[in-house]
């Protein structure tokens, strides 16, 4: 199998190079790089965006919660497209027609200050790395072991691979080998699916009559994996809201013309990425009932090779050419899943370094295009590098504690102040200072000591903070605004900013 | 007579352009009735869409906590609640998306166009 794996893998790696030296001959100015000229359609953003979303621990970790712990896993599935109708809603358009890089631009467009501007930063930063170093050490484990290769040489070949394509392509490679991933994700997922129903007749309630014969009515409650009544809560609202503070999938409204394009890219996202999500509570059941509990957990602990061992098994077993064939391709699909989010978790890490600390704090936007380019790829390796000293000293880490912090950050810091900027007009920079900082520090600190560090001794139950840090970030927000200083230019430039969020024109 | 003690330029001690505070780019724009019927229109709209929705996932995730053996009585089959419950959830969420892009498309978009006209607005 590795052998074959490792074809595959060289096939993918080829294809998304040739993409990259594709794209890095359209990618001269800062605007190619970072939003690649706004070029692309709403169906190859809302591919991108779905390739995006759909990551690892979507591909695996979904299908496995659900094969492991049942309802749980489609609960936490469900929220990643509830996720979307607050930014389809709220968020999407509002943002395409007031930023044009990152969301320090908003956040600065709406506050004209820098310190705004950095309080943006930091919690992008936060975020983006936060999510980063899972990727880089999930990537780092699977490969180590489907392939055998030793995790560090995994790491560091995940590393180059994203350095190469944002380096070099900038966001329209990095937007293609998203579009190709998910392209690729999708139509595994589709013939798993039509492979695992054809063992059930074609009956998707035959797999929960399974599933339950197998391992008692116990399996399908709820609380299997989230112990505490108020987990799920929790867990759902820092989806469904947290979301809209990711910097990665935010700035990919910026790769559209306007903001009707953006808006018909989360339709097609919500269709694209939903129905996955929708039949991972499937797949997972299948690999539960047909491969087993037991066999998935000696795989993995944390029922991620739950995919890879149904499809592996649908094939034909592990003796049989198509049962090889199928885990090797669905192997180096969740190889270039990795690669595509880390390549979009960097870009919007060295989108917030390079364009807004560099370009408009430090240099007050006296940049030429060619230096702005130049500093956006010295960025990138910067932020590669320091993205391959994480993911190596994380091994053996939990990473799930990691995505938890991701999201709560998200949910708690930049979730606020990004709906606070477009829709209130008392909001200044001292609110935007504070909702950051409550936010960050209360999400940090409250799952520092919460059961994903410390167990059973924990001092706050709950795994996802964001049920009390996201309302103590707001709090953060309207306290600071209050405390600070009035801003009259920019609580008079809130009426342009209201009129060009909403119709995507400046008021003349 | 245009006075010097104004200029920040001027003054004794030179204060560096980035420590002035910055001046309003404009006055509050006095709104146009074609930008209020817009701002009115998505309140009336997006509110109970996503309101609802939101709602109703909250719902689904108290009920997985605090009901847990109602989230597992059967609904058809073997088919327990909650799965039912959650399947809801992704029917509304696609329901209230192809609703919401609807309205932008038929009813926001042309609004927004007729306020960038009467606010004489530049791209």
């Amino acid at each position: 199998m590795k052998a074959l794996a490792l074809v595959i893998f060289a096939i993918i790696l080829g294809a998304t190079l040739l993409i990259t030296y594709w794209a890095a001959r359209r990618t001269k100015s800062a605007e190619s790089f970072y939003a690649a000229n706004s070029s692309l359609s709403p169906v190859q953003n809302g591919f991108a965006l779905a390739g995006d979303w759909m990551s690892a621990a979507a591909f695996l970790g979904f299908t496995g919660l659900a094969a492991l712990y049942g309802m749980d896993g489609t609960l936490y599935a469900a929220g990643a497209l509830v996720a979307f109708l607050p930014i389809l809603m709220l968020v999407a358009e509002p943002l395409r027609n007031t930023g044009r890089y990152t969301l320090g631009d908003v956040i600065a467009f709406r506050m004209r200050r820098p310190a705004a501007r950095l309080a943006a930063v930091v919690g992008a930063v936060l975020v983006s790395l936060a999510y980063l170093i899972p990727q880089m050490a999930g990537g780092g484990a699977l490969i180590k072991l489907l392939l055998g290769l030793p995790y560090s040489l995994s790491v560091v070949i995940v590393g180059l691979g994203m350095i190469v394509y944002v380096t070099f392509g900038g966001m329209l490679a990095t937007s293609w080998v998203q579009i190709v991933k998910a392209v690729l994700l999708l139509g595994t997922a589709a013939l798993i699916m039509l492979l695992l129903l054809a063992r059930f007749d074609f009956n998707p309630l035959a797999l929960f009559s399974a599933m339950e014969a197998r391992y008692g009515t116990a399996i399908l409650a709820p609380g299997n994996y989230l112990k505490h009544p108020l987990d799920q809560l929790s867990l759902g609202l820092s989806f469904a809201l947290g979301t809209a503070g990711l910097p990665h999938v935010m700035t990919r409204f910026y790769t559209v013309p306007d903001a009707r394009a953006a808006r018909r890219s989360v339709i097609w996202l919500m269709f694209l990425a939903g129905s996955f999500f929708f039949v991972t509570t499937l797949i997972g059941f299948g690999s539960a009932v047909l491969v087993g509990q037991d066999a998935i957990r000696a795989s993995d602990r944390g029922g991620n090779l739950a995919l890879p061992l149904l499809a592996q098994h649908l094939g034909g077993g592990p003796d049989s050419i198509w049962g090889q064939m199928l885990l090797a391709f669905v192997a180096a699909v969740a190889f270039a899943t990795i690669l595509a989010v880390v390549a979009g978790l960097t870009l919007s890490t060295s989108g917030a370094i390079a364009h807004d600390v560099y370009v408009n704090v430090i240099r007050r936007g006296q940049v030429s295009e060619a230096e702005q380019v130049r500093v956006a790829r010295w960025a990138t390796f910067g932020v590669g590098l320091v993205a391959i000293l994480l993911g190596l000293l994380a091994e053996g880490v939990n990473v799930a504690v990691l995505v938890i912090l991701a999201i709560s950050v998200a949910a708690s810091a930049n979730f606020p102040v990004i709906v606070l900027s477009l829709f209130w007009r008392r909001f200044n920079t001292a609110g935007v200072i504070g909702g950051m900082a409550t936010g960050l520090v209360s999400a940090v600190a409250l799952a520092l000591v919460g059961p994903a560090f410390l167990g059973p001794a924990a001092l706050f139950p709950i795994v996802n903070p964001a049920i009390l840090s996201m309302p103590l970030g707001f709090l953060g927000a309207v306290l600071g605004t209050y405390l600070g200083s009035r801003e009259a230019d920019a609580d008079a430039h809130f009426d342009a900013v209201l009129f060009q969020a909403q119709t995507g024109r400046a008021p003349a | 007579m245009r006075s010097a003690s104004l200029d920040p330029s001027r003054t004794a001690i030179a204060v560096p352009a980035s420590a002035l505070p910055l001046a309003p780019t404009r006055p509050a724009l006095p709104f146009g009735r074609e930008f209020r019927s817009l701002l009115d229109l998505k309140r009336r709209t997006i509110g109970p869409m996503l309101g609802v929705t939101l709602a109703a996932f909250v719902v689904v995730l108290v009920l997985a906590g605090y009901a847990r053996p109602l989230m597992t009585a059967k609904v058809a089959g073997s088919l327990p609640l909650g799965y039912a419950l959650i399947a809801g959830i992704y029917g509304l969420c696609w329901g209230v998306a192809v609703l919401y892009a609807y309205l932008a498309d038929a009813r926001y978009d042309p609004q927004a166009e007729r306020a960038v006209a009467e606010q004489g607005a530049r791209p």
